[in-house]
């Protein structure tokens, strides 16, 4: 600041303006300051003879430093107005005033001078004061002017600062702006997060779902496939313990060797899909590592003979004989490997070895009482080269390709062997050259005897059987007429190209009222009749068909029916239809059904009357229980009742008769039927010892359900005869 | 010894009782409504069973279900212990353990896994002294 200031002071002159109307005093000032220097500065006049002309000087020269001011000029008072002008108009604190006066009034004057900060005056009579006034004037004006300059720096400064202040708070709120984003880019961030760990559970529960359907597909599955191989296993081992002349065991055993490859690849396929979908469990028991390998070998010993080699097997004598662990899969990897052994093995004997593993795995702290067995397979077949070796466990990886296709398997077996081995925590791995045979190596983790605690569960598949049963004999064919009352074409079509060909000769009508005259016309065995036809329906036609048709005679009419209801089936039985079949008709079922009727018709051809029962009162049915069961519709109890009685004596007839045939199938499904209507009416006692019928007829002990028979058949009087009451 | 057997399946069914019939007297029923009545009526007979060959997977009512009426059955009938019927279950579920756990809860005296073959169910009669 003094430099700016002192630069100013030393590139100008010191500016004083001599206002006064009189030329002479102008002189006079100037003469006295002649060769006037302050701080090495000279002086520069300004020269005013008026107010006025003092007030446009003072606006041209913003840097005057001091003015002498004569009070009188115009009027009496401009010098005053002069000073107000400065101080006040101007707001010039900075430039000092030296007043000129002839005669002061003091009292005025003092009030003005200290008003408007006037350092001093100067009568004019003692113009030589002049010298040290302007000394005086300049010094206080200097100062005044430094001190302006520090106080412009001081606010240049404090603006300055300011400036600062402002631009720290700017940036602070900049800042915390940018925090304040910065926090809601991390609050999204973290929703995001939040969403996307929150679709990410939505994704993990959809694919355990998904797992768990695949699981239960799987099991289903499983036991879709097991279940008829259980046949097919069960049924070719009984025949094989009956007695078969030599080409027929040949053949039958051939088709147990095939069946029971199949269930092994079934077992591969499951348990490979268990494996990927870490389904399949490790279960650890105890066994004897002997037992194990010889079990491995035994199934497969066979088809090595038939390759020409020999299973040798070897157990290191340290390992200890009894062993902790998932024996079940040690057997399942075993053999895997001793298949794919044989398989590419061309006569030379297959090398089983175990042995402890001297470089442990888990050299560092193995558990107490545990222990690791190396097994090794080595055949001596036509090896693999790094490639194969490589890919060997993949899944569906098949290395000698020529080889596997003309040997069969799916190239899951290793794939297994190493799932097993990885998630028994044990590790598997192969060595082998082109032509030098391979060897695969498996090292497993065991507990020893001495550890406690051992689940003793054992899975058993087998399929030895030893005795032998035919099935069930088919039944005989006959060629019966059949007529047919349908009014849809296309179910014309389907009932028709399943009679025909099973050596059926249909008649097609297309109306209850062609039916009844058909039925008139020509003599038919069976009559499948729609029960929804334009004209007259099948129930009516039904009703009309059984009051024209001959005491003895009977013909069984199948109404066929979209209507499922319980009601409906009442409905028909009550029309007088034998039985019905439910739209869309299965074939099969159709033709079970006429088959069974066309055997029944027979039977009732010869049929004899059953005789009067006699009333007699008794407890036979609970009234209660049934009002229960039927949510107190009477209605339905009497249809029940009814049905019973009408049906049951029909039934009753038909049992007696297939009884005397020797017709156990029909007699069965008789017995059957006349348990359900009987659980129908709530006549327990019968539906019981019905059912004490079938289980005697299924185990083809006739005499006890010849047994039943007669007892349903006072049971059946008795209550009928009571229900007479109702 | 008097045995039920419980399977849907015909040839299962024919196989099993091919086997049983030499050893015992064998009922045959097709699911696990008629195993409840058959049992049932048994009792009623005063001649119940020793075992039953319980199916899991059938329809009407499934094996678990009979299972657990079968016993809550006996328990009405106060028939506790060595006197109630031993229950095996047969199944043709390729990870029959864990699945067994839960039956063994129920009731269940032990399993076969199909198919199933004489010397195992043999074997099983034996660990269970029916035989």
């Amino acid at each position: 600041m003094k430099t700016s200031s002192e630069k100013k002071i030393n590139n100008d002159k010191w500016k004083v303006l001599i206002t006064d109307d009189q030329e002479l005093i102008h002189s006079m000032i100037q003469h006295y300051l002649e060769d006037y220097q302050f701080k090495g500065k000279k002086l520069e006049f300004l020269d005013a003879f008026s107010g006025k002309e003092t007030k446009a000087i003072l606006n041209e020269n913003t840097d005057i430093s001091v003015i002498i001011l004569d009070i009188m000029l115009e009027t009496i008072n401009t010098g005053f107005e002069i000073v107000q002008y400065i101080r006040e108009t101007l707001k010039n604190n900075m430039i000092k005033i030296i007043m000129l006066t002839g005669k002061l009034d003091i009292d005025n004057a003092k009030k003005f001078f200290m008003k408007y900060d006037i350092d001093m005056y100067c009568p004019k009579h003692d113009l030589s004061k002049i010298f040290f006034l302007m000394t005086s004037s300049l010094r206080a004006y200097e100062r005044s002017y430094t001190n302006y300059q520090l106080q412009k720096q001081l606010k240049y400064e404090l603006t300055n600062q300011q400036t600062a202040k402002k631009n720290l708070k700017d940036l602070n709120h900049q800042l915390e702006h940018l925090v304040h984003k910065k926090e809601e880019q991390l609050e999204k961030t973290t929703y995001s997060l939040q969403e996307a760990i929150a679709y990410a559970k939505q994704l993990t529960q959809e694919a355990e779902s998904n797992n768990e359907v695949k699981g239960r597909f799987l099991a289903n599955l499983s036991h879709e496939i097991r279940t008829p191989m259980n046949g097919i296993l069960g049924m070719l081992g009984l025949t094989l313990n009956s007695e078969l002349n030599k080409t027929q065991r040949e053949y039958i055993s051939l088709a147990k060797h095939s069946a029971d490859h199949m269930l092994f690849l079934i077992n591969d396929i499951l348990d490979f899909s268990k494996l990927e979908n870490d389904k399949l469990k490790i279960h650890n028991e105890f066994f004897k590592i002997s037992n194990i390998i010889e079990s491995a070998i035994a199934p497969l010993k066979l088809t090595a003979l038939e390759n020409g080699l020999e299973l040798i097997y070897e157990i290191d004598p340290k390992i200890p004989e009894e062993l902790f662990g998932p024996q079940d899969r040690l057997l399942q990897i075993l053999i895997n490997l001793i298949k794919n052994a044989i398989k590419f093995s061309e006569c030379n004997d297959i090398l089983i070895q175990a042995k402890i593993n001297e470089q442990q795995m888990y050299t560092e702290n193995i558990p107490d009482g545990h222990i690791e067995v190396l097994f090794s397979v080595k055949d001596k077949g036509v090896g693999m080269d790094q490639e194969m070796i490589k890919n060997i466990f993949d899944p569906f990886y098949q290395g000698h390709m020529e080889l596997s296709e003309s040997k069969g398997g799916l190239g899951l077996g290793l794939s297994i062997c190493k799932q097993l081995v990885d998630m028994i925590g044990g590790k598997i791995w192969a060595e082998s050259e082109p032509d030098n045979g391979s060897s695969f190596y498996f090292i497993l983790p065991f507990k020893q005897k001495t550890v406690d605690a051992a689940i003793e569960e054992k899975e058993t598949i087998g399929t030895h059987n030893t005795i032998s049963e035919q099935l069930p004999q088919t039944m005989e064919e006959k060629k019966p007429k059949i007529l047919l009352a349908e009014d849809h074409l296309i179910n014309q079509d389907i009932c028709v190209n399943v009679l025909e060909p099973n050596g059926y000769e249909v008649t097609v009508v297309m109306t209850g009222e062609e039916a009844i005259e058909a039925f008139e016309k020509e003599k038919f065995d069976l009559i499948l009749m729609d029960i929804k036809m334009p004209e007259m329906d099948g129930l009516t036609a039904t009703k009309i068909i059984r009051s024209k048709e001959p005491e003895e005679q009977h013909i069984p009419i199948i109404a066929l029916t979209a209507l499922a209801a319980e009601d409906d089936k009442d409905d028909c039985l009550k029309a007088g239809v034998d039985t019905h079949l439910a739209k869309p008709v299965d074939p099969n079922d159709m033709l079970m059904v006429v088959e069974q009727y066309l055997k029944t018709s027979d039977n009732l051809k010869n049929k004899t009357l059953a005789p009067e029962f006699r009333l007699m009162p008794g407890k036979r049915f609970d009234l209660e229980e049934l009002k229960k069961k039927y949510d107190n519709n009477m209605d339905i109890i009497y249809k029940k009742l009814n049905n019973f009685k009408e049906h049951g004596k029909v039934l009753l007839g038909h049992i007696e008769k297939s009884l005397s045939d020797g017709n156990e199938l029909l007699l069965g499904k008789y017995v059957h039927k006349l348990m359900n209507i009987a659980s129908d009416a709530g006549a327990r006692k019968i539906s019981d010892n019905a059912f004490r019928c079938k289980l005697a007829l299924r185990k083809d002990d006739n005499e006890k359900a010849n047994q039943m028979v007669l007892k349903i058949k006072e049971e059946f009087k008795l209550f009928v005869s009571e229900i007479q009451y109702l | 010894m008097k045995v039920l057997i419980v399977e849907d399946d015909f040839v299962s069914r024919q196989l099993l009782k091919d086997i049983m019939k030499k050893y015992s007297d064998c009922d045959v029923v097709i699911d696990g409504e008629e195993a409840i009545q058959a049992f049932r009526l048994a009792w009623e007979d005063e001649n119940p069973y020793d075992l039953i060959f319980m199916d899991i997977m059938m329809p009407r009512m499934d094996g678990k279900e009979a299972l657990k009426r079968i016993r809550s059955f006996e328990k009405d009938i106060e028939i506790v212990g060595s006197q109630e019927v031993k229950i095996i279950m047969t199944t043709a579920l390729g990870d029959p353990k864990t699945v067994f756990e839960s039956y063994y809860k129920c009731g269940a005296t032990s399993y076969l896994v199909k198919p199933l073959s004489e010397e195992s169910i043999i074997e099983e009669l034996k660990k269970l002294n029916l035989l």
